[in-house]
């Protein structure tokens, strides 16, 4: 087994950066997902990393060794394409085996390889059929195939799912996930849909024009966000966020909604402030997942403080949740409610948030302001429940 | 009977929607591919006033005249050197001019210029550099002392000469096919292919050849067809000669029916070469066929 590391490593086409010194060491066995969108560099990083690309600057270690002058070949790794690459003329079997025809591996290893990879896809039975006669899906099965009799420590795949219709995607999510653990490999994968990023990652890379915005387990990226750009682009519906200033008046802190006509005021005290070191007049972003805005009960006594009251723009009733939007000053909010919400455009509803939930961030920078301390506990007990 | 109605009137339309090309298809291609057949049967030559019909006397003459096989003989050489040369040629030539890096345009360019010219100036050419003593090709061949050969007046020269010129004038066409070839075939599958460390000449048998017979097979039919359907070069250099050494069959044809004046035997040629033609792109065609991935 092999671990990838990548040290400061660039792109650079005639003056243009695509790649800025992205670094992150990939341990062995690790499922490791790069994500952002379309033209941030996540494709060139991953094509830089197989050697289909040259590596402008910064140094790629593959098992401890410099492979910057390496050829692909000889790097030990397979790669699943995003149009999967298969030979349109050959067999299924021709295009499984193609690389061990290549590097001479012997005809009876070639077929005890094929048996194994084909019973773990379950394509046995399409091995003499040409891609044609196949299905979105059982050509990313042979796809994959020929990542498994390749039998290389490291595997690659650049956005293999966007060529599948929801469902399949779904499915094919977990079998690849399952497949990575069963065989133990390396896997570096890229998209852009933060659902599989989210669902498939030991760790996730957010990247942005070619710069990391951060690297850590979904779930530690998906709860504390870095900055702006990763609290807007992981979850769906994203994190709704508005302008804000800070103050701080003695007893009481929190914000002041900027966007809004009545720049309602919200005190915040725990965790942000002081201790983050936010000035009186800051402006701010602040941000709020949708699960975290929960309906208040008509008659429940409301906390001012940690409510809005709000008008309904919107509502998208999917059956197991119900999408509320509604307007905070002039951004466009969501709230997503577990059930069927027979919500009406115009009705009042009060919508209440944990203090823990809040987040904010740098209105210039867009850098995460503070994370509070007790929140982390609070979420690894509740995953053990 | 109103659906009857309305099936006449889309029927109607069709036929009407065609008429245009279908009248000029009958007058000036069926029409006369229908006469030449019955003339083929008929003895129209200057020794009779009126043609009349003879059977297969015709195709009789044609087996026992000695220039019609020799002009066979020599459109079989010409085509088994024009076409597997011509073709492997344009292949190479995409490959490279698909490759280049820089001066791509002027690659295609320099490569495809030899089809643009007509082929009576590329004749004038040619004629310059085949001429005796003081062409092109003898000023070269006098460095090696050989410049007293006669390339267009010596009978076992001329076919080369001939070949190698259509060669010249012919590969660039065809490489315009296999630049499109080429074209057609992702990217994707040669990064997959350098992924597993295949040498060069592994990805081009298995992967871009392969990939590329589609067009290999359109451009054969076509250098095939055409090995029987030039004549124009034959007008300007050597009319056929010395003692039909270049003559091919459709410049025979040619001289049969408007040199010789003799219209029937020009008719029963033109059959045979029609087969022939037939013949080879339904193997081709048929044969072949089934062994190609078509996308």
């Amino acid at each position: 087994m092999a671990e990838v590391e990548l040290r400061r490593i660039s792109k650079m086409y005639e003056r243009q950066q695509v790649v800025n010194e992205v670094s992150a060491i990939i341990a062995p066995g690790e499922f490791f997902v790069l994500v952002g969108p379309s033209g941030c560099g996540k494709s060139t990083t991953l094509r830089m990393i197989a050697g289909l690309e040259e590596i402008s600057a910064g140094e790629l270690l593959i098992g401890g060794k410099r492979v910057n002058e390496v050829p692909p070949s000889g790097r030990n790794i397979s790669m699943v394409f995003q149009n999967y690459a298969l030979y349109p003329h050959l067999t299924v079997k021709d295009n499984i085996l193609f690389g061990l025809q290549v590097r001479k591996v012997s005809k009876q290893d070639q077929v005890k390889r094929l048996e194994h990879a084909a019973e773990m896809l379950g394509i046995a039975a399409l091995l003499n059929r040409k891609p044609k006669e196949l299905s979105g899906g059982q050509r990313q099965r042979v796809a994959l195939g020929r990542a498994i009799v390749s039998q290389h420590p490291i595997c690659l795949m650049d956005e293999p799912l966007s060529n599948l219709d929801a469902k399949l995607r779904g499915h094919m999510r977990t079998e690849i996930r399952q497949l990575q653990q069963e065989l133990g490999i390396t896997m570096i994968y890229v998209t852009h849909d933060q659902v599989e990023a989210m669902t498939m990652g030991d760790r996730m890379m957010v990247l942005r024009d070619g710069e990391v915005q951060q690297v850590g387990r979904p779930l530690d990226v998906y709860n504390h966000p870095a900055n702006l750009f990763v609290a807007e682009f992981t979850g769906a519906p994203p994190m709704n966020t508005t302008q804000a200033v800070w103050r701080s008046n003695g007893a009481q802190s929190g914000v002041e909604l900027s966007d809004d006509p009545s720049r309602r005021f919200l005190p915040l005290a725990l965790g942000f402030g002081p201790q983050a070191g936010i000035k009186d007049g800051t402006p701010v972003v602040l941000g709020l997942r949708p699960e975290a805005l929960q309906p208040l009960e008509p008659g429940a006594v409301a906390d001012e403080s940690r409510s809005l009251l709000v008008s309904v723009q919107g509502v998208e009733i999917l059956g197991s949740e119900t999408i509320v939007e509604f307007k905070l000053g002039d951004k466009l909010w969501k709230a997503k409610w577990n059930g069927q919400w027979p919500c009406r455009r115009g009705d009042l509803v009060r919508v209440g948030f944990a203090l823990e939930h809040v987040s904010l961030f740098d209105s210039q920078s867009g850098k995460n302001l503070a994370i509070t301390a007790g929140r982390e506990k609070g979420e690894i007990l509740r995953c053990v429940q | 009977m109103g659906e009857l109605r309305a099936k006449w009137k889309v029927n109607v339309y069709a036929w009407l929607l065609l008429l245009p090309s279908l009248i000029f298809l009958l007058l000036f291609t069926f029409y006369p591919v229908w006469q030449t057949v019955i003339l083929s049967f008929h003895q129209a030559d200057l020794g009779s006033p009126e043609p009349f019909f003879n059977g297969i006397d015709n195709y009789k003459q044609m087996l026992e005249d000695d220039v019609f096989w020799k002009v066979l003989t020599n459109n079989l050489w010409f085509a088994l050197g024009t076409v597997p040369t011509s073709v492997a040629l344009a292949l190479g030539m995409a490959l490279f001019a698909n490759k280049a890096l820089r001066g791509k345009g002027f690659i295609r360019t320099a490569y495809f210029y030899p089809t643009v010219v007509p082929m009576i100036a590329v004749a004038n050419i040619w004629l310059f550099i085949y001429t005796p003593e003081y062409g092109a090709l003898s000023h070269v061949m006098d460095w090696f002392g050989k410049g007293d050969m006669n390339w267009l007046g010596d009978q076992s020269n001329v076919m080369w000469a001939m070949i190698f010129m259509v060669i010249w004038k012919e590969a660039g066409y065809f490489m315009i096919f296999y630049l499109a070839g080429l074209q057609n075939i992702s990217q994707e599958l040669y990064e997959s292919a350098a992924m597993e460390g295949a040498s060069a000449w592994t990805v081009f048998r298995r992967v871009t050849f392969p990939l590329l017979m589609p067009t290999t097979m359109f451009v054969s039919i076509i250098a095939f067809t055409n090995s029987f359907k030039l004549v124009d070069h034959l007008v300007i250099m050597t009319k056929g000669g010395p003692d039909n050494a270049s003559n091919l069959l459709l410049y025979y044809i040619y001289e049969t029916a408007f040199s010789f004046w003799d219209q029937g035997m020009a008719s029963a040629l033109t059959i045979v070469m029609v087969v022939l033609l037939l013949a080879v792109a339904a193997v081709q065609f048929f044969g072949l066929d089934k062994k190609i991935h078509y996308n």
